[in-house]
């Protein structure tokens, strides 16, 4: 078999179960549908193939896990920080004896190429052993002694969060997200895209079986316009960590206003890069392509895309023709070949995006490499 | 230019030119997000000078995005608000607490005396 038939083979393995039972909710410790019964369909942007329902969650599964969490909170924020950095280890552990899996279901859900996905696990495991190590001195504070006090400060943890993760990097995200509340003390109630759900799911579960007590890590699937609506206004829930578009983030932060969320987001770029004529022009290429074209584009956060490039004049010409010469040639191309570098632009998802900027006066034709605007 | 300015999530890359240093300022500048800004000279108080006033959360010279966790991660303008990374996650996660002790029997005021 070549390389892409075993591969889709072993994702076909690990995927076989969620085929069955679908994406479940977990909530204090246990397996829940949605309390409506309700279910969406999740598809792979690949092939638009059918991979697995997924519990389609509102205000009341919203409600369960938020007050699992509140019920948690107590005994996870007391554990010394120490035992707490021992679990995270442990969960970075079951993490990368995973990766495989995590890194083949992160292909199917999300479109992304094994290239690239295949570092996720890896990354994921290392997010959790950097907050492990800080968990004991999460706490520390400072002495600002005066004439007639000594005055010391603290931290505490805020108490059950709210982590809303996209559909892009949907792994490594969520580690980025939840392993930090984890080693400050918070307990947790995990909103992930509706789009790419699975891994996810496996992370939850990596997590309890490594020994992170039930209620600590709550996973609700659903919608933003449902599930993702009731975690923000959840009065037991204390602050919104939000990976996603901008819009979005004003959404979220109109709807936590009636209980004062905290809110942390991570939202859109358009990031410039800015090319002088004294430059290494060579690496600042390669550098460009890499980080607009590696991940098609669906970067936002942690490998960002350089959507502008400002270059001095006289080298732009060469470096635009240089840019369309270098775009990989198969942009459809299967992302479980590892000779890949690009993956299917998901019509659904981005495809409205991208096709809405086309070139000004030329209306029938699409985007093609090596465009040039006038 | 919209194309210039608006998050396309997609395989799109815009080249523009500029002839000083100010309008590279101002066209990177005019974007309404600034999570990232990247750039590329050999002359160092440019670069100094640059990255001062670039508007964006995280700024690489000379070298394409590459992560370190105990550095700050997070966008200014519409790209976002808070930091990730190192202690900044924990400054989002905790609440801070003072606690002030009293070292003797300090004066303290009796109301109407």
């Amino acid at each position: 078999m070549s390389d892409l038939a075993t591969n889709l083979a072993r994702a076909e393995t690990y995927l076989a179960r969620f085929k069955e039972t679908g994406v479940l909710n977990r909530i204090g410790g246990e397996d829940r549908p949605a309390a409506s019964g309700a279910t969406f369909d999740n598809a792979s942007p690949v092939d638009e193939a059918f991979l697995c329902t997924v519990a389609r969650s509102g205000a009341e599964d919203i409600d369960a896990a938020a007050r699992a969490a509140q019920a948690a909170f107590p005994a996870w924020r007391d554990m010394t920080g120490v035992n707490r950095k021992k679990i995270l280890h442990k969960i970075a552990d079951a993490i990368e004896a995973r990766a495989e899996e995590i890194a083949f279901a992160e292909c199917l859900d999300t479109g992304q190429a094994i290239r690239f996905m295949s570092k996720a696990a890896l990354r994921g495991a290392e997010n959790f052993r950097f907050f492990a190590d800080l968990a004991p001195g999460a706490r520390d504070g400072r002495t600002l002694p005066s004439p007639t006090l000594m005055n010391i400060t603290t931290r505490l943890p805020i108490g059950p969060v709210g982590v809303i993760t996209p559909w892009n990097t949907p792994f490594m995200l969520s580690t980025w997200k939840i392993a930090p509340a984890l080693a400050a003390g918070c307990t947790v109630v995990h909103k992930p895209a509706e789009f790419s759900p699975i891994t996810a799911r496996i992370l939850c579960e990596i997590a309890e079986e490594a020994g992170l007590p039930p209620g600590v890590w709550n996973l609700v699937n659903g919608f933003g316009e449902d599930a993702g609506k009731a975690l923000t206004e959840h009065p037991a829930i204390k602050a919104i960590a939000f990976v996603g578009e901008s819009k979005t983030g004003s959404m979220i932060m109109k709807q936590g206003a009636d209980t004062l969320k905290r809110v942390h987001f991570e939202l859109g770029g358009k990031n410039p890069v800015i090319v002088f004529d004294d430059a290494d022009l060579d690496r600042a290429l390669d550098a460009a392509i890499f980080m607009i074209y590696s991940l098609n584009g669906e970067r936002c956060t942690l490998l960002l895309p350089p959507a502008a490039a400002i270059q001095h004049r006289g080298s732009v010409h060469r470096k635009a023709d240089c840019a369309g010469r270098k775009h990989p040639r198969r942009p459809s191309a299967r992302p479980g070949n590892r000779g890949r570098a690009a993956h299917p632009q998901d019509p659904f998802r981005q495809g409205h995006q991208l096709f809405r900027h086309r070139p000004p006066g030329r209306r029938h034709r699409r985007l093609r490499r090596g465009t040039r605007w006038r | 230019m919209r194309v210039a300015n608006e998050e396309i999530f997609g395989p799109v890359l815009t080249a523009l030119t500029f002839d000083t240093e100010d309008e590279a300022l101002e066209i990177a500048n005019a974007v309404e997000y600034g999570l990232t800004g990247y750039v590329w000279t050999n002359d160092l108080t440019r670069a100094l000078r640059f990255t001062d006033r670039l508007e964006a959360g995280m700024i690489w010279v000379n070298s394409e995005n590459v992560r370190h966790l105990p550095t700050p991660f997070g966008g200014v303008k519409a790209s976002g608000i808070g930091r990730d990374g190192g202690d900044w996650s924990f400054e989002f996660y905790m609440e801070q607490k003072h606690i002030g002790l009293a070292l003797g029997q300090h004066h303290i005021p009796q109301l109407g005396k």
